[in-house]
């Protein structure tokens, strides 16, 4: 059982981290904001590439991942703001992280072959 | 680790000149203001904030560019708390180092060359207005090293057949066209040029249902498909093809061998003469090189001055097109909006052209010297030789830059207009420092509002004020547009660009009828006293044209 819960956590130790510092934020007891703004940025530019990109070296994803996480993130805020009327506010920001780690979570289970499950 | 550290590089010149300064250019003020307003209200403001008090008569009071990134930054400055300026900051030193990386990836995509590639992430450290330009933190820095992306994943996409790497580069070229109204006429110049030509080659073999068809297709239409829902709620295609910075100097040679640096220029030519030679004698891959033209081709189209364009559609175009809406149309889409910032979008093919250029070099220097010791020494002689002046070239030119814009004393005085001057207060300001005061803190900066129709006029009656020589011209001045406080830059002369044009009379402000109230290493801030004021004398703004004219 710890070892499966140990393998797990290695597996997703990214979007696990995601989670634990959303909370953090969300209870306003974030150590530092700009360690915060890199992981957000980077982070979910890089769990992207790794689900759209699988092959190519983890320093291509890594240089990618950095471009492709704010211009998702970008255009998602956008769309959502004009026309869902979603409000651009401090807690919402986080729950749409949160969101977006579970899609992203989703997406890598389901591409992620089912004997390595 | 190498192409890290020919990043690196690129940090140099803000470590010499501006440890604490966030830009060269320092003209982020709109885009704080941008940010700030989709923060405060929480969402996309019907109006854009950049133009709220900006005169609505002259100025889009919606949105004419894509908010796509200030979007993003409000997000980040709403879920960090952290000031705007900090997030810019973060995005200039990132991404405007990254920027090389992508060029690498291009190239290597290209040529499969792994010396070239590493040469052109130098290269394109090494373009003056590159250095400049990715140091502002404004739509550019995010939308330069987006382009090469967008090819990179295209080509790959062609080369793999594969959906995603498709997806990708529409994702990517909608990045770039939301990012401004420039990168809008790049990205859809050389995405439509490269288009045109891929289908003229399938039609001309006769293969139709290949990768090499569909696929520019297919980016093309993911990317409109992205931006297309923003442009139904707000009239981003229709301010991108109208409301552009027109700049209608032609350019000049010398301006090329500034802005894009003399060793690149050089370089790049060698390169792009070496590369048509070897194409023809069928010992390089032809794609390749059509691909770097057209993509250098459509940039300089967008560089140039909108004249040339002119004149071959109104000769060529004019008495083909028949119905005025479609030559309104074609008349929008090929000529340009012209402005000196498309420099910064040819730095990077001219990069690769420049490490093409080196590499020819080298094949040349291999044929005439067979001893490989003697050679590749030379070979690093002669790199170095050339290397170490562009750099400092290039990095030399970002000083007039420099002041331009707020820096840590433009922000101080900022600072100090909005929260110690009167509200009613009418500042006279230089225009960077000016546009600052007013986007920050809605006080006057002169009157904007009564000279809409002639915004320049603005500039030109500041120039006019500090400039002139008599106390009694300058006074009448200052009564006729209402001025109470002036902003001085004490190194007008020697950093701002504009202070080349005009000269301050520094000892006409020690007269008793200003009081300094404000006084840091670089700027002063004079009160005007009311009693000096003549009543009932008039001044004729014809004075300031007049003075212009002279100057």
């Amino acid at each position: 059982m710890m070892k499966m819960l140990r393998d797990g956590l290695r597996e997703y130790r990214v979007h696990v981290l995601i989670v634990l510092i959303c909370i953090l934020g969300l209870l306003d007891i974030l150590i530092s904001r700009m360690a915060f703004m890199y992981m957000i940025t980077f982070l979910i530019g890089i769990l992207l590439t790794d689900i759209f990109i699988p092959e190519g070296s983890s320093f291509e994803k890594f240089i990618i991942g950095i471009f492709f996480g704010p211009l998702i993130m970008g255009f998602l805020v956008l769309y959502i703001n004009i026309y869902f009327g979603v409000k651009i506010t401090h807690i919402n920001s986080f729950i749409l992280i949160l969101i977006l780690n579970l899609l992203l979570f989703i997406l890598k289970i389901r591409a992620t072959p089912m004997i390595k499950r | 680790m190498t192409i890290l550290i020919i990043s690196l590089i690129r940090v140099l010149p803000k470590l010499q000149l501006l440890y604490d300064q966030f830009a060269f250019w320092g003209v982020t003020a709109d885009f704080i203001v941008e940010v700030n307003g989709i923060a405060e209200n929480e969402g996309i403001p019907s109006i854009d904030p950049k133009y709220v008090t900006f005169s609505k008569a002259f100025y889009p009071i919606r949105f004419s560019t894509s908010p796509v990134w200030s979007t993003f930054v409000a997000f980040l400055k709403q879920a960090t708390s952290l000031p705007t300026w900090m997030i810019g900051k973060f995005y200039i030193y990132v991404l405007g180092i990254l920027g090389s990386f992508t060029s690498y990836f291009i190239t290597r995509k290209l040529t499969k060359n792994v010396n070239v590639s590493l040469l052109s992430g130098l290269f394109v450290n090494l373009v003056p207005y590159y250095v400049v330009w990715t140091g502002i933190a404004r739509f550019m820095v995010f939308a330069v090293p987006l382009i090469p992306l967008c090819f990179y994943f295209l080509i790959e996409g062609m080369e793999r057949k594969e959906k995603k790497f498709i997806v990708l580069s529409g994702l990517f070229a909608a990045g770039v066209l939301a990012s401004h109204n420039f990168t809008f006429w790049v990205v859809a110049m050389t995405l439509l040029s490269f288009t045109i030509l891929s289908l003229l080659k399938c039609i001309l073999k006769k293969k139709f249902y290949t990768w090499e068809f569909f696929s520019p297709i297919a980016v093309i239409f993911i990317c409109l498909s992205i931006i297309l829902p923003f442009s139904v709620k707000y009239p981003f295609f229709q301010n991108s093809l109208n409301n552009g910075w027109i700049e209608n100097s032609p350019r000049t040679v010398k301006q090329y061998m500034n802005w894009l640096g003399i060793v690149p220029i050089s370089l790049s030519t060698i390169g792009a003469a070496s590369s048509v030679y070897l194409v023809l004698k069928k010992k390089c891959d032809s794609q390749l090189v059509v691909f770097l033209f057209i993509w250098l081709f459509s940039v300089w189209w967008g560089l140039e001055d909108m004249r040339i364009g002119e004149k071959i559609i109104t000769r060529y175009v004019r008495p083909l097109i028949k119905i005025p809406q479609l030559y309104n149309l074609v008349w929008r889409s090929f000529v340009p909006l012209t402005s000196s910032r498309f420099f910064v979008h040819l730095a990077q093919p001219v990069a690769i052209f420049s490490s093409l250029g080196m590499m020819s070099i080298h094949g040349i220097i291999k044929r005439l010297v067979k001893k490989r010791f003697v050679r590749e020494f030379l070979f690093v002689l002669l790199f170095i030789a050339l290397v170490v002046p562009g750099a400092i070239h290039s990095y030399n030119i970002a000083k007039p830059f420099i002041s331009i814009g707020p820096s840590n004393d433009g922000w101080e005085v900022i600072k100090f207009v909005c929260e110690e001057l009167p509200d009613d207060a009418s500042v006279l300001s230089d225009v960077a420092l000016g546009e600052s005061i007013l986007m920050k803190c809605n006080k006057q900066f002169l009157a904007y509002y009564t000279y809409a129709k002639d915004p320049f006029f603005v500039y030109k009656v500041w120039g006019y004020i500090i400039s002139n020589t008599t106390l009694d011209e300058t006074l009448k001045a200052i009564s006729k547009y209402k001025i109470t406080h002036i902003v001085l830059n004490k190194h007008l002369n020697s950093v701002y660009i504009l202070g080349k044009f005009v000269n301050i009379e520094h000892e006409k402000f020690r007269h008793e009828c200003f009081r300094k109230v404000f006084d840091n290493l670089s700027l002063e801030v004079y009160e005007v006293r009311q009693a000096c004021i003549p009543k009932g004398e008039k001044f004729d703004d014809e004075n300031v044209k007049r003075w212009f004219a002279r100057v």
